[in-house]
């Protein structure tokens, strides 16, 4: 048994701990060596999503619908398992932008509208009230079982018992001090509060050892162990069921799953804790499955505390409450006593946590902007707005408390926990749509989400709250049975006719499909202003274009006024320190002179949005900019031109990169042109000398005929003999000149057939015959097993060897010549080899000899040999070009020349060995 | 350092004594392997396929493995499963992100 006086004076100092836990956080993080900024702190930070819904009525609804309390849990689980996507994108904007709640976020999305930051106050703190309510029935029922169970006290009785001796009321007041205490101490321009995330770090640690410990208590000392505690609530049929999923619950439980993943991003709290608090990005990528694992903790031994309670506790005992009645039933105080405990610190963190992040969201997205507006106050001129600000944040902590315990007072905080909280969920869900839109589409526009989100909210209050305050006997309940104006379309539970769903499901159904319908076809149909486009490009590149600032003022405002501005709404030492930072360089003696540049005023603008918000930030430093501030269309402007002027830049790169390419390529033509027309001098010059040469002996000797006509008749036909040859070598060469030309132009006639090359080289051997004969050429040939089927000219193939071969005659050794002709078939094509054995051709000279008119014998002791054309080498490399084929020389030092050449063809498989024929003379 | 002239001049590099959050562009993790990317993707996405009807039904069933029941496991240990792949997942991304700034 547990005296009232007990628990109470548990709690007072458990409360107390706390504030000194806060305290001390907030003490280390002035003195420099923050304690609280580290992964383990921020993921348990995180944990301020378990509040006493999940202590107390995860259990509840474990015990009312088995499973489906997962939901809730595995909805952020997937968010988090996601984290890359989503929250490292939110925590990035957050933090270029210095967004310090969600009502911020939302609005600094939407061109910083006032009106849409007003409007997400009211549903944020209007959805937030039944959940602080929860708390607060939470924490005074847990009191009430702990201390009346031995009378049968389930619930306390609120309509009979005086404010004063309620024990919501004492919490109310409790939390409202810690929040005041720690969550408002200083305006702060970044929003950080150590000492409440080490508080709310301690508490889920207390809240997790206590469930764990009660779950232990139920598995291992009440049953044997959980195989023991299944096998029994199998038995029972009513506790059967629950390890099996309800008949038909699909739509309830894809609705619970959409409602989670909502919350764990739309949450005040949440973000507060989430986004806002967040030090370093690196803490989230360790969060993102620390938190699911921590979840997975809370959740383990749930099942097995509802089980156990069906089991074992008289049927009046409510569900919410069996980890606190379980322990008690067994005579376990102390352990009832901790379990209290850990209650207790679910239910404060949530409100301590949520009622910080909603007093940020009243003073800077409500009451400031309001303030600002009404003129006769001033409050543009005011010297020190500090302490109005760190006034008007204490008094919404007290308004948003009280609200939630006002609703816990009415009748409106009889449902079951869990109900409770899918309310408030389902009245944030309503961020959602313009949240993800804004975060992904740029076309989203400010009337757009503010239409969608007056719409999503009116439908959920009028098919969801409508209802439940209707149960709770705050209004006629005839409005809800038949409809307003007794239309039965319009009945809150059933709207436009849809009877299928139960009212959750219902609810969500119209309100988020309305909801985003409206925000995408009001979008669609509405343009967005330049502040609009500017932030939506803002928010929805925020990795690509690395955070960059947008300077849309210009400088129009003195150093010192602004200056001014940040001193009166931080505080002297803030505004300085924060100046400070923006320039080492400061020099006392700056104030009072200057123009502030764009940077400044924009850094202005940004350390203002940190304390009073980005909607609040813009109206204060356009009061000091007055007039004077660039309008946003000619920004807009000025950047639309500038990404012209850069787009015609580039074009014009691309332009003259491309004429230089064309440059280049002109010039390089010129250069072949101009070595062309010295080829052709040349030539012209070379053919010149090769027809004077006969021409030249045949003129020469002609003369002499003519004139000395009394000549030896033995040495005129000599001459005439002399006159004939050079006559038949000048035709000869014009001849060979003629068709090079024509090989050359491509006019030749090609008479295609398929040959076998041996036969070709036969035949040419035969026709040098008389050549090798009379020189007394040793002729050795060689054939491989193989040959291959050639698609060629046959004639101009003989010309081809012809040419080769009287080459190979004519420059082999004097004294013994030798000359070696070698066919094979290889590499899909035939390669005949022609070796002599005489100089051979030097090094430079291989591939020139394939020239026209350049012959041979460049070394040093041969003598020119005026006896060829100087063609055929020129005319046989096209004729084997034509063919596809290749021909080349080498010459290894001193060891005669080869000539090669191959033509490709087909190979022919031998059908019987082919003799190696000898063939010499 | 002083600026010249009368003006105070606003340009200089913003260096904080106490980074408010200590994010820093060039430092902060740039795009990893588009690969380790598409895998964060789809485990999220499969963990919200094994999570909603009509596969959680599926799951639905009489009977236990080493006597707890079968649906009862089969949340908890796919849990346990996804939340060991994000973590391993997690140091990936961190790491190549880590190797991408040197």
């Amino acid at each position: 048994m547990l005296s009232s006086e007990l628990v109470i004076l548990v709690s007072l100092i458990y409360v107390g701990l706390l504030y000194a836990i806060a305290w001390w956080g907030d003490k280390r993080a002035r003195d420099g060596h923050s304690w609280v900024r580290n992964p383990t702190v921020y993921t348990l930070s995180i944990a301020v999503y378990c509040t006493s819904w999940t202590f107390y009525g995860a259990v509840g609804t474990a015990a009312r619908n088995g499973l489906e309390y997962l939901t809730i849990y595995l909805g952020p689980t997937v968010i988090f398992l996601g984290w890359w996507f989503l929250l490292r994108k939110m925590l990035r904007i957050s933090k270029a932008h210095r967004i310090t709640s969600i009502a911020d976020f939302i609005s600094s999305r939407y061109g910083k509208s006032t009106q849409l930051s007003v409007l997400v106050t009211l549903i944020a703190v209007i959805g937030t009230t039944p959940y602080i309510a929860l708390q607060l029935k939470a924490i005074a029922t847990s009191y009430t079982v702990l201390t009346g169970w031995e009378f049968g006290m389930v619930e306390p009785v609120r309509e009979t018992v005086s404010i004063f001796s309620d024990s919501g009321f004492w919490a109310a007041v409790g939390l409202t001090l810690f929040g005041i205490l720690f969550g408002t101490r200083f305006i702060d321009a970044d929003e950080h509060h150590e000492g409440m995330v080490a508080a709310i770090a301690f508490e889920s640690l207390v809240k997790l050892f206590a469930l764990l410990a009660v779950g232990f208590f139920v598995s291992f000392v009440m049953y044997d162990g959980l195989g023991d505690l299944f096998a029994q609530s199998a038995e029972n049929a009513d506790t059967a069921k629950l390890l099996m999923l309800p008949e038909g619950g699909s739509s309830r439980w894809l609705t619970l799953m959409m409602l989670s993943m909502a919350a764990i991003l739309c949450l005040p709290r949440q973000f507060q804790v989430i986004i806002v608090e967040n030090v370093d990005e690196r803490h989230l990528a360790t969060a993102s499955w620390a938190f699911p694992l921590y979840l997975l903790a809370m959740n383990l031994f749930v099942l097995p505390i509802a089980l156990a309670g069906l089991g074992a506790l008289p049927v009046w005992s409510d569900p919410d409450f069996f980890v606190i009645s379980v322990p008690l039933f067994e005579d376990q105080s102390l352990l009832a006593l901790l379990a209290y405990v850990g209650g207790l610190s679910a239910s404060t963190s949530m409100v301590i946590v949520a009622t910080i992040a909603l007093s940020t969201m009243v003073c800077n997205d409500l009451i400031v902007p309001a303030l600002l507006r009404i003129r006769p106050l001033r409050l543009t001129e005011r010297d020190d707005l500090t302490g109005l600000l760190i006034f008007i944040r204490r008094a919404s902590i007290v308004v948003v408390v009280f609200m939630g315990f006002a609703y816990y007072r009415s009748a409106g905080a009889s449902d079951a926990l869990a109900e409770i909280g899918l309310i408030s969920f389902a009245a944030i869900a309503q961020f959602i749509p313009i949240m993800i839109g804004g975060l992904y589409w740029k076309g989203g526009t400010r009337t757009g989400a503010q239409v969608a989100l007056t719409i999503g909210f009116a439908v959920w209050g009028y098919t969801l709250l409508l209802p439940s305050l209707a149960d709770s006997g705050w209004m006629d309940p005839s409005l809800i049975l038949n409809g307003a104006f007794g239309h039965p379309w319009l009945r809150p539970e059933s709207l436009f006719g849809l009877t299928d769903f139960a009212p959750l499901t219902h609810a969500l159904i119209w309100s988020i499909s309305l909801n985003t319908a409206a925000y995408v076809l009001i979008s669609l149909f509405t343009e967005p202003s330049a502040l609009e486009r500017i932030q939506a490009t803002l928010f929805v590149d925020a990795f690509s274009r690395k955070g960059q600032d947008t300077v849309i003022w210009r400088s129009s405002a003195s150093a010192n006024d602004l200056y001014e501005l940040v001193e009166r709404f931080l505080g002297r030492d803030r505004a300085y320190q924060s100046f400070r930072q923006f320039d080492q360089s400061i020099d006392p003696s700056w104030r009072g002179k200057g123009e502030a540049d764009a940077d400044m005023i924009a850094f202005t603008e940004r350390l203002l949005a940190g304390s009073i918000g980005a909607a609040s930030a813009r109206v204060m430093v356009s009061s000091v900019a007055k007039g004077e501030m660039v309008s946003l269309d000619e920004v807009l402007e000025i950047l639309e031109e500038t990404s012209h002027v850069i787009e015609y830049s580039q074009r014009l790169e691309t332009k003259s990169r491309e004429l230089e390419k064309a440059a280049a390529e002109l010039r390089a033509a010129n250069e072949r042109l101009k070595e062309l027309d010295r080829l052709k001098d040349e030539f012209l010059t070379m053919v010149s000398h090769e027809f004077r040469t006969p021409l030249t002996s045949i003129r020469s000797f002609s003369e002499i005929l003519v004139d000395s006509p009394n000549l030896d008749p033995k040495q005129s036909d000599h001459f005439l003999e002399i006159i004939v040859r050079e006559s038949e070598r000048l035709t000869r060469l014009i001849d060979d000149h003629l068709d090079l030309a024509r090989l050359e132009a491509g006019h030749s006639d090609w008479r295609a057939v398929e040959v076998d090359p041996r036969t070709v080289l036969d035949e040419s051997i035969d026709a040098v015959k008389g050549l090798f004969d009379a020189k007394g050429v040793v002729l050795t040939k060689e054939y491989s097993r193989n040959s291959a089927l050639l698609h060629v000219d046959r004639d101009r193939l003989t010309q081809v060897f012809i040419n080769l071969l009287s080459n190979a005659a004519k420059f082999s050794a004097p004294d013994h010549p030798e000359v070696s002709v070698r066919g094979e078939a290889m590499d899909g094509g035939y390669l005949v080899s022609i070796t002599d054995n005489g100089k051979g051709v030097a090094p430079n000279e291989l591939e020139i000899i394939f020239d026209k008119f350049s012959r041979g014998g460049k070394y040093a002791d041969d003598k020119p040999k005026p006896s060829g054309s100087g063609l055929g080498l020129a005319i046989a490399k096209h004729v084997v070009e034509h063919c596809q084929g290749k021909i080349w020389a080498e010459s290894p030092a001193g060891r005669g020349a080869t000539f090669r050449v191959f033509i490709p063809g087909t190979i022919m498989e031998a059908i019987k060995p082919a003799k190696p024929a000898s063939f010499g003379s | 350092m002083l600026c010249p002239g009368s003006r105070p001049c606003w340009n200089a590099p913003q260096t904080e004594t106490r980074p408010a959050f200590r994010i820093n562009w060039q430092e902060a993790p740039i795009t990893p392997p588009r690969k380790l990317t598409e895998r964060a993707l789809v485990l999220m996405l499969v963990a919200l396929f094994i999570w909603l009807p009509p596969i959680v039904g599926m799951f639905s069933l009489d009977g236990t493995i080493l006597g707890l029941p079968i649906l009862f496991v089969y949340f908890f240990v796919g849990w346990a499963i996804l939340i060991v792949l994000c973590a391993v997942l997690t140091r990936a991304l961190r790491s190549a992100a880590q190797i991408e700034r040197k």
